[in-house]
Order: C-alpha cells, then sequence, then structure tokens
C-alpha cells in the first residue's frame, strides 16, 4: 500500500531566549509558579524583523539537507500566525528554498497543524498527487499575545520545524501510520484571535483600526482547554493505537503537542504510558503551536533519544477546537541541532 | 448508589500518588498539594474511575474532600 514515508528532518529556534523571571516582570507572577503550572522554563522569541517565512525556511533548508535532495514537489506551511491575511507564505517559502515551481499552500489547524499536515501531505502523496511533500510548521505567535494577560504571556514561544514525507510503501520504516483527526467548533471561542478577519468588521461595521485592542490578542479559556485537551488527545491517541494494533506498552515514545506538560501527563496517566515515554522539551520551547512536535522530533532526534524501529505515537489538540493523532516507526534520519 | 469516602480517597490517592491514609473527610485540596490543575486532574479521574462528571467550575469552588464527597452525592 502506498503511503508517505518520513525521508527528512529539522527545525529551527530563533537564538533570543526570554526567561519566565523576564516574563513576570511587571505581572503578578513568579518564575515558580509559571514552571509548576506549565513545565516552561524559557522560551525563544523572534527579533531583528523576523517572520515565519525566515523561521520556515531555515527550517526547511535543514530538512532539505536531511533529505539529501530537493525533488519536492509540494510545500505546505501550517501557521497560526501568518506573515499577512493574503496570500500564503508557502509559495514564497518555496521560492526561497529553491523550490520555485512546488504546488504551495498554508494550512491553519492552529496548534493541531503538524498531525493535519501530515494527514494532508500522507494524502497528497497517497493520491498520487505529489511524489514527495515538505511540510513546514512555522510559528511567530508571541506577537499575537497580549503582554499584560498573565494567563497566556508565559506560554508561547516562537519556532519551526519541518518534514519531508516521500513516497514508499506502508511496510517501510517511517511510513505515516493511521490517522485519526478531529474538531469540535462548538468551542471555537475558547481559544480565539476575534479581530483580523472579516466576521467582526462585518458584525460591527467598524474599520481595523477602531476595534478593541484585545481584540487583536489571543483569548484563551485555560481550565477549559485543559480537560478537552486530555480527553481530546486520550480518544484519539486510543483509535490510532488500536488501529496500529499497538498497546501502550508497545509505544515507546508519546511525542505530543507542547502544550503544557501537565496535559502531556494527564494524556500519559489515562493511556497508561510510563512518565518516562512521555516526551518534553517544553521547559526550554514554551508552546510553539503547530511547530512544537517536529521541534521536539529533530531535538530528540539530534540528540539519540529517537533511536530507528522506536514506535512513536503522536498527538495533538488545539483552536477550533481540533485534535489529531497518528502512529510512526521512526526511520534511520540524519537531524542537526536547532540553532 | 451513592459513592463511598473510601472510594473517592482511593481515586484522590491512586492519581496524585498520595498515601491513602493521609487522605480524610476535613482534608483540604490545599493540604493535599493540589492547585486548580490538579483539580481538573481529578474531575478527569472521577470521570474514568467512578463514571461521574463533575464541572471544572464546580470543583474550583470546593475546599475539602468532604465539600467534593458531599457534591458527588448530591448528583447521584
Amino acid at each position: 500500500v502506498i503511503r508517505g514515508i518520513l525521508s527528512g528532518l529539522g527545525a529551527w529556534l530563533p537564538p533570543l531566549i526570554v526567561t519566565n523571571a523576564e516574563i513576570c516582570a511587571g505581572l503578578d507572577l513568579t518564575p515558580e509558579w509559571i514552571e509548576k503550572r506549565t513545565g516552561i522554563k524559557e522560551r525563544r522569541v523572534v527579533s531583528g524583523g523576523l517572520s515565519i517565512r525566515d523561521l520556515a525556511v531555515n527550517a526547511g533548508r535543514k530538512a532539505l539537507q536531511s533529505y539529501g535532495g530537493s525533488d519536492v514537489d509540494t510545500v505546505i506551511v501550517a501557521t497560526t500566525s501568518p506573515d499577512r491575511l493574503c496570500p500564503a507564505v508557502a509559495p514564497e517559502v518555496a521560492t526561497l528554498l529553491g523550490l520555485s515551481e512546488a504546488g504551495a499552500y498554508d494550512i491553519n489547524s492552529a496548534c493541531s497543524g503538524f498531525i493535519y499536515g501530515l494527514a494532508t501531505a500522507n494524502g497528497l502523496i497517497t493520491s498520487e498527487a505529489a511524489k514527495a511533500v515538505l511540510l513546514i510548521c512555522s510559528e511567530v505567535f508571541t506577537p499575537l499575545v497580549n503582554p499584560a494577560d498573565r494567563a497566556t504571556r508565559p506560554i508561547f514561544g516562537d519556532g519551526a520545524g519541518a518534514v519531508i514525507l516521500r513516497r514508499g510503501e506502508s511496510s517501510e520504516s517511517g511510513a505515516i501510520g493511521p490517522v485519526r483527526l478531529g474538531s469540535d467548533g462548538g468551542g471555537a471561542d475558547l481559544l480565539s484571535i476575534p479581530a483580523g478577519g472579516c466576521r467582526q468588521r462585518a458584525a460591527t461595521g467598524l474599520a481595523h483600526t477602531q476595534l478593541p485592542v484585545e481584540d487583536w490578542y489571543l483569548h484563551m479559556d485555560g481550565p477549559a482547554i485543559f480537560g478537552h485537551a486530555v480527553n481530546r488527545m486520550t480518544q484519539s491517541a486510543r483509535v490510532v493505537l488500536s488501529l496500529a494494533g499497538w498497546s501502550g506498552e508497545d509505544v515507546d515514545w508519546f511525542v505530543g503537542h507542547q502544550a503544557n506538560i501537565r496535559i502531556l501527563q494527564g494524556v500519559g496517566y489515562e493511556l497508561g504510558l510510563s512518565k518516562a515515554k512521555i516526551a518534553s522539551n517544553i521547559d526550554r520551547t514554551g508552546n510553539t503551536l503547530a511547530a512544537s512536535i517536529p521541534l521536539l522530533l529533530s531535538d530528540m532526534a539530534q540528540r539519540g533519544d529517537l533511536q530507528p524501529g522506536n514506535r512513536v505515537l503522536l498527538g495533538a489538540f488545539g483552536a477550533g477546537l481540533s485534535w489529531g493523532a497518528t502512529t510512526i516507526v521512526w526511520p534511520e534520519l540524519s537531524v542537526d541541532g536547532l540553532e | 448508589m451513592n459513592v463511598s469516602m473510601d472510594s473517592l480517597a482511593e481515586v484522590i490517592a491512586g492519581r496524585f500518588n498520595l498515601p491513602r491514609e493521609s487522605i480524610a473527610a476535613e482534608t483540604s485540596f490545599e493540604e493535599m498539594g493540589l492547585d486548580s490543575l490538579s483539580r481538573i486532574e481529578l474531575s478527569l479521574s472521577i470521570h474514568k474511575e467512578l463514571g461521574i462528571q463533575i464541572d471544572d467550575e464546580e470543583i474550583d469552588k470546593m475546599a475539602t474532600v468532604s465539600d467534593l464527597l458531599g457534591f458527588i452525592n448530591r448528583m447521584q
């Protein structure tokens, strides 16, 4: 059976580190409180005018190096922090990577963007619409976080991660396993940025400049999101584990979206996974939305934590609400560091 | 059927790796070191283990194990 095979991986973090102590200045928070509630100690933040295009190009270049070729015919950028409303950034990224005639488009599935992107890339390959797909998850979300909001300000960081899927057989290592995607639009307002699109302008008749400042920033109902995240990630993980014929004991690593270490531990608890199997680098990256999973995979592969043959469960949850999960048997890959 | 103090204490002890004997009816969540996220974690475990769904906002208002037990049994 034809499948997309993971054949390239790369990630890039901007160099500027912002610690919890720096975040706490002016907010009624302590560094210890942030770490206990989220697992985050520091995050990377862009400087010098970098945008998702620049981060995407850096991560994409590393994925192409890891792949060892340039025969990529489709580029997908998953992002929640687009450079502009129109056009998509993917064509520009493709051109800057020397893939100027590739099909290129953006998707927005927020923090589930990597899983949705993998499903999309895998679908293009299995339907023979593409031979090799570069999926780049790039996020510069920190400008969309209200600097005065103690609930969201500590959480987010910037970064990008990328993978290349090529056409192959489902029996190969690196083949995308069973995928389960889900959504619940009834929770759309639990995580949202109201301004910037067209609905609010149409409803109010106001120009963008007249909209309330706070509507340009992320609104988040953290406690409600926490429960949904644990439940939905657990539910979709159970489905793909069953379809893959794996038990919890078969899983070597659970690599979940890095939103909050306690969400990941909650999912691990529900699935009966030992804490040692729950992968995380959120202490150094914060929540990088769609980018978090490929960033973590790169980090783990480069450190040697991920070994060929390891059985990996991938899962994510985010705004939408949206969620998804899949499995992969880790292939041989050469992966560079995150800098 | 009412939930007993014993069953609820077992769920709490199991979820947070606490000694069973440290949990009495009047023990507060604060004494057990449970913050507001822990209460959501506990409500998920109560749903899984006892089949009872508690609103996050409701559990956030409770201070002790006895408050939680009373609420659960009023729901039955």
